[in-house]
């Protein structure tokens, strides 16, 4: 099953308790997930875009990575 | 009328007769008594202090407390998928939460950092930069985050193992209606040794009274977390 456990510190109360989280909460932490599951699927598709190109211009150079880095300096 | 040449008390001429010395010489104290009873009075621990440009206007006061830092809460989260500071009094000039023995329970990625429970794009941005043992610098950033630390997986408290990792996370003028600025230091001490720094800022208009760990993925977290009030 999974975790849901929320830690909450009160500060002005002075409390500390670890329960389960309500339905809002738990919707906060599915939305936060979700995004940040956004925001990696879009990082991976940027870096495979770039890989492509990348390994695109190589083949039309006819030069290896190695060869264009020795280009460069 | 002679004088003193700095505070300008009265003295006898020269001229003056000796008979009337008596007089002379309560003149010229009276002119120090009354300068100087700016220092009279006071307690123990205070402190003299200028009232005003004018010379020799003095008042005792007693230093303000302050300083140092006041230890205002504590959280143990054990397994938790979230750690939450809520209402925080603004009784202080800056936070500081220090957290030691922090591990991540899973194999995914990050916690990240927010304010005020406020998600709203943009209002947290932030630039990290660390390094993994023999690896270069590595930096991260988003200028669009809705959390700290938001959009990569080793910032602010960082990474996706169970390595106990210590930090701290410093708020300046949080109860400011302006931006706030936010900045950390992480590490993981053993395994992958790692060192991440960031600065980011908060830039909601109300004081910050609520602090948020939140995860990305279904990971878990550990330990203990320290929140301070400095003065």
């Amino acid at each position: 099953m999974e975790n849901n456990l929320i830690a909450v510190a009160d500060v002005t109360n002075q409390t500390f308790e670890q329960r389960e989280m309500s339905a809002e909460e738990l919707a906060s932490d599915e939305a936060n997930r979700l995004e940040a599951a956004e925001r990696a699927a879009k990082e991976a598709e940027e870096l495979a875009i770039k890989t492509a190109v990348k390994a695109a211009l190589l083949d039309k150079l006819g030069i290896t990575e190695d060869e264009a880095k020795l280009l460069v300096g | 009328m002679a004088t003193t040449t700095n505070f300008g008390w009265e003295t006898p001429d020269d001229t003056d007769l000796v008979k009337d010395g008596a007089a002379a010489i309560r003149t010229a104290l009276g002119g120090v008594d009354t300068s100087f009873v700016d220092l009279k009075g006071g307690t123990t621990g205070q402190r003299l202090t200028k009232a005003s440009n004018t010379d020799l206007d003095f008042v005792w006061e007693t230093p303000a407390a302050g300083g140092g830092l006041t230890l205002i809460s504590t959280a143990t989260p054990s397994a938790a998928t979230t750690v939450s500071f809520t209402s925080i009094p603004a009784t202080y000039i800056n936070l500081l939460i220090v957290w030691t023995g922090e591990t991540s329970g899973g194999t995914t990625p990050y916690f990240s950092v927010r304010c005020n429970n406020d998600s709203t794009s943009a209002l947290h941005p932030w630039t990290s930069a660390g390094f993994t043992a023999g690896s270069n610098l590595t930096t991260y950033g988003s200028s669009n985050g809705s959390s700290w630390g938001d959009s990569y997986r080793t910032a602010p408290i960082g990474q996706n193992n169970a390595y106990k990792k210590n930090g701290v996370l410093w708020f300046y003028d949080y109860t400011s209606t302006g931006s706030k600025v936010g900045t950390w230091m992480t590490q993981a001490d053993s395994g992958n040794p790692t060192l991440i720094q960031g600065v980011g800022a908060y830039n909601g208009t109300s004081a910050i009274n609520r602090i948020d760990f939140i995860r990305s993925d279904t990971q878990t977290i550990t330990g203990t977390f320290k929140l301070y009030g400095v003065k």
